[in-house]
């Protein structure tokens, strides 16, 4: 309950390299601390998924298995992760069950999730609006703060007696009760980043509502603004659910209680010590009631980054403005009201399923409605083919591709049977990886000349682009076709169930799509720290665009704004007629008024 | 100490503290409705779950606690109504009876713990006594963190911090009636029914 | 928001008349608790009680009467999420398995389909026995 007010304090400089830089509470600090802090738990997770591919491109010894003629990467896997995780240089599948888990809850809730909220939000929402910084800026450092212990702990896992969460990123119990103590600060770790995240939208969504400049009416807010507002809400409505749900399975765990433990339970031969008469799916259930909304926490910042780029680089208003905002606000709404499409195989009575069949399918219609809108803003402008508007018109159809595969899951039929296969996993991986993550290195793109006040580097930005959208599409597509050949997920030797033979092959090629996708990023990370100092220096307004961010300097010093802005116009003005220019500045004042 | 300052006027009219007082509310409802969610699913649901009979509640105690908390509540929004009133020395009175509502609240809650794990209801012990340890032992810690903040607002209110904005004293009250609120639905639902 | 004397005395007589209503509205609850009715009317009267005491304390302890519709409709929203958490799960865990339950006692009481279920648990087994 920091009351401290942006407008009171704050506007003095600060003095030293830790206070201006590490404990900062300038909203745009704590930003690039999230922004980098995320990327380098993307790479973290993205280096487990490279050790999972490398598995199951390869997964099984095989009959001319010689110990003594291992290849040099067997050797060097075998050494560095030892022989209990990797003997010989294969996964063994506790090892493999833990990568899994911590890759999916790295990558969703210390990678994803901060980028796009933490990390952009931070920084550009209150400029979007013409604050000068934050409605709680010290609110602000402590939810940073609380964000990265929660990280480490997490990360620590690994040191735990019998290795980190194995679980998978869903925790289902009872085997998450009866796992290893690594669950327990997976659970620890979880409590700690959703206090973390509590901290932020309670901030965000103060800051959205209370902050905004003179003339920044509701109507005028740009896309990302609302965006943001309502993945604010989600988190804040949505996360609690997890975090009581949270507590229950610690409990559980720690003080032998029996929330979701059924009676008369046997694990591993013999009767698990509880009382009993819980209920496994009920963790389910309060899992997911967090665990949809925040798939769309995941991809709504996404869309708004994306209307952002393609407004600018069109040099026309976006289609459908109100029809954005209205079907993001909707898709927040009906978000809370489909998790049980991720529990179809659980058991549940058919009414119940029909139910929430009825709401899935009705949630794609506010999805598709976003889409049809970017796509029809792109009609008849004239397009600037820079780097972010790359990755920003490449989300397009990635995400269309993820969510087109999500109706086969939507509907309990067809669910039944792709449920635990590799389908499910290309779909999300469509939603989340090709599609939010191409969307927020598009922004890395668009908003890095005002974070630092230099452009990155256009033709590494292409080689960047172009060596990205290709393998990706070979990870992950594939997976698609071998989850319709029923190829079952989870599993770090596939090849011991018959029926994934078949598809086993198209695993090698996934491997080295990926090798070369994580090749792929080397020029991002060079062109980013290169051109945080050599980049090429530009003004205030490199991307002739209208929104607020714009009109002060890159970067923008403490307080953001010389005078406070006042906002004369909607968010999109491009290419109004009779305007001098093609783009009109949402603070520029009318020339009668000037 | 100087005073702090006037809240700034907001697009919304309401201040950031109270906004985001509210905010924070909101999650906390998420967070005890979906314990409370729980609770009432696997009650109805569970064919395992075994409700002590009434005896072995200590109905008479958690009346007893109900009232130090409505109390408490009442003192508190009392202590708000003297900070308008700038009358210092009713604000700490009534500032200091809320705490010592806090304290008794636990002081009685530790007594009806022992009390209970004494005969037999613990939280290994069933589902309810899962249930009942969880669900007062997060409001228990609610009520902790209450008596602190408290104790701060005191402190700083006492000292002439609020001459120009009461907002905190506002904001520790919300928190404090919502401690007592969450407490008034916990109270039937695990002592009477 | 700085009220007179006038006012602020007219508000403490508000607030301890919401007191004594609070008062009487525990121990109504206790009263009615120990009257044991069935189940039922019982559940709904403590239910209703309490939501009065907390639409009591909501209104005018937090002074959610005077606030305008942002925080009142956000509450709502959030009550009617936890509502939608509640009415959505119940089906699937709550009355099912309440309902097993049911008809796990009406087996018991009906003799014809204990017959069968002792004859299906006996194929059961065979089939069991048989592997």
């Amino acid at each position: 309950m920091s009351n401290e007010h942006g407008h009171g304090d704050g506007h003095h400089e600060p003095q030293s390299f830790i206070w201006k830089y590490v404990f900062s509470v300038d909203h745009k600090v704590i930003g690039i601390q999230y922004m980098i802090t995320s990327f380098l738990f993307l790479l973290v997770g993205f280096t487990m998924m490279l050790l999972m591919r490398w598995q199951l491109a390869m997964p099984s010894p095989g009959d001319d298995f010689d110990p003594e003629k291992l290849g040099m990467m067997r050797t060097i896997l075998a050494s560095v992760f030892g022989e209990n995780n990797m003997p010989y240089g294969y996964m063994a599948p506790e090892f493999y069950n833990q990568l899994g888990a911590m890759h999916g809850t790295i990558m969703i809730f210390l990678g994803v999730v901060p980028l796009g909220v933490a990390a952009f939000g931070n920084y550009v929402l209150p400029l979007q609006i013409g604050a000068d910084d934050m409605a709680f800026p010290r609110l602000n450092m402590a939810s940073y703060w609380t964000f990265l212990v929660g990280g480490i702990v997490m990360l620590s896992s690994f040191l735990a007696p019998g290795g980190a969460a194995q679980s998978g990123w869903t925790s289902y119990a009872p085997l998450s009760v009866a796992a290893p103590p690594g669950q327990t600060i997976w659970l620890i770790a979880m409590v700690i980043i959703i206090a973390s995240s509590l901290l932020g939208s309670v901030n965000f969504i103060v800051t959205t509502l209370n902050m905004r400049a003179k003339g920044m009416t509701l109507g005028r807010m740009p896309v990302f603004v609302w965006a943001q507002l309502v993945t604010a809400v989600l988190l804040l409505l949505a996360f609690p659910v997890l975090q009581a749900g949270a507590m229950l399975q610690l409990l559980d765990r720690v003080a032998e209680t029996s929330f979701y433990i059924p009676k008369d339970m046997f694990y591993g031969g013999v009767a698990f010590p509880r009382a009993g008469g819980g209920s496994p799916i009920l963790w389910q259930h309060l899992f997911w009631f967090l665990a949809h909304p925040e798939v769309y926490v995941l991809l709504l910042p996404a869309m708004g980054i994306v209307s952002e780029i393609i407004a600018t680089n069109t040099r026309k208003p976006l289609f459908g403005y109100k029809e954005l905002v209205g079907s993001m606000i909707l898709i927040g709404a009906l978000s809370f009201v489909v998790w049980a499409h991720h529990m179809f195989v659980s058991g549940m009575r058919t009414s119940l399923a029909n139910l929430f069949v009825t709401t899935t399918m009705t949630i794609s219609v506010p999805s598709v409605a976003i889409l049809t809108c970017l796509l029809l803003s792109l009609r008849g402008g004239q397009i600037r083919f820079n780097t972010p508007m790359l990755f920003a018109v490449a989300f397009l159809p990635m995400f269309g591709i993820g969510g087109l595969t999500g109706l086969p899951l939507g509907f309990a039929p067809t669910d039944l049977y792709l449920h635990d296969t590799y389908y499910v996993i290309g779909h999300f991986h469509y939603v989340v990886a090709p599609g939010s993550l191409v969307a927020l290195i598009g922004a890395t793109y668009y908003w890095f000349p005002k974070m630092f006040g230099r452009r990155m580097n256009e033709s590494l930005g292409k080689l960047h682009f172009w060596a990205t959208i290709i393998p990706i599409n070979f990870v992950f597509f594939p997976m698609l076709i071998q989850g319709m050949w029923g190829m079952q997920r989870r599993l770090a030797d596939p090849t011991l169930q018959w029926h994934n033979l078949p598809v086993q092959g198209w695993s090698m090629m996934i491997g080295i799509a990926a090798a070369v996708l994580f090749l792929a990023q080397i020029p991002f990370f060079f062109n980013f720290f290169y051109s945080i100092w050599y980049g090429e220096e530009v003004g205030e307004n490199p991307w002739e665009a209208t929104t607020l961010e714009w009109a002060c300097p890159s970067p923008p010093p403490h307080g953001n704004f010389a005078a406070p802005p006042v906002v004369y116009r909607g968010p999109y003005e491009y290419s109004v007629p009779g305007h001098d220019s093609d783009y009109w500045p949402q603070d520029e004042a009318e020339p009668e008024a000037a | 100490m100087t005073p702090l300052p006037e809240a700034a006027p907001t697009r919304t009219g309401i201040s950031h503290a109270k906004l985001g007082t509210w905010a924070f509310l909101a999650s906390e409802i998420m967070l005890f409705g979906g314990l409370i969610s729980a609770y009432v699913i696997l009650r109805s649901g569970s064919s395992h779950f075994y409700v002590p009979p009434r005896a072995m509640m200590g109905v008479p105690l958690a009346t007893l606690n109900t009232f130090i908390l409505i109390s408490s509540s009442v003192t508190m929004v009392l202590a708000l109504v003297a900070m308008h009133e700038d009358n210092l020395a009713k604000f700490k009175r009534f500032m200091l009876c809320t705490i010592g509502g806090g304290f008794g609240f636990l002081i009685v809650k530790s007594y009806e713990y022992q009390h209970k794990w004494h005969e037999g209801i613990t939280i290994s012990s069933n589902l309810f006594g899962s249930f009942y340890y969880t669900l007062t032992g997060l409001h228990v810690i609610h009520v902790i963190g209450g008596i602190v903040l408290m104790f701060v607002v005191l402190s700083q209110g006492s000292r002439g911090m609020y001459a120009k904005n009461s907002d905190r004293v506002e904001c520790a009250g919300l928190y404090w009636h919502f401690v007592d609120l969450v407490w008034v639905i916990l109270f039937p639902i695990l002592y009477l029914l | 928001m700085s009220e007179n004397g006038h006012d602020t005395q007219a508000a403490t007589r508000t607030y301890l008349t919401i007191f004594g209503a609070l008062g009487f509205l525990t121990i109504l609850t206790v009263g009615v608790a120990y009257m044991d009715l069935p189940s039922g009317p019982g559940v709904i009267i403590a239910l209703v009680i309490a939501l009065a005491k907390v639409f009591l304390i909501g209104s005018f302890f937090m002074h959610l009467k005077d606030e305008g519709r942002l925080i009142t409709v956000s509450l709502a929203v959030c009550l009617g999420l936890v509502m939608i958490l509640l009415v959505f799960v119940l089906p699937d865990l709550g009355i099912h398995e309440l309902e097993k339950v049911q008809a796990e006692e009406a087996l018991k009481k009906n003799p014809y389909a204990q017959m069968h279920e002792s004859a299906t648990a006996g194929h059961g087994a065979a089939a069991e026995g048989g592997h």
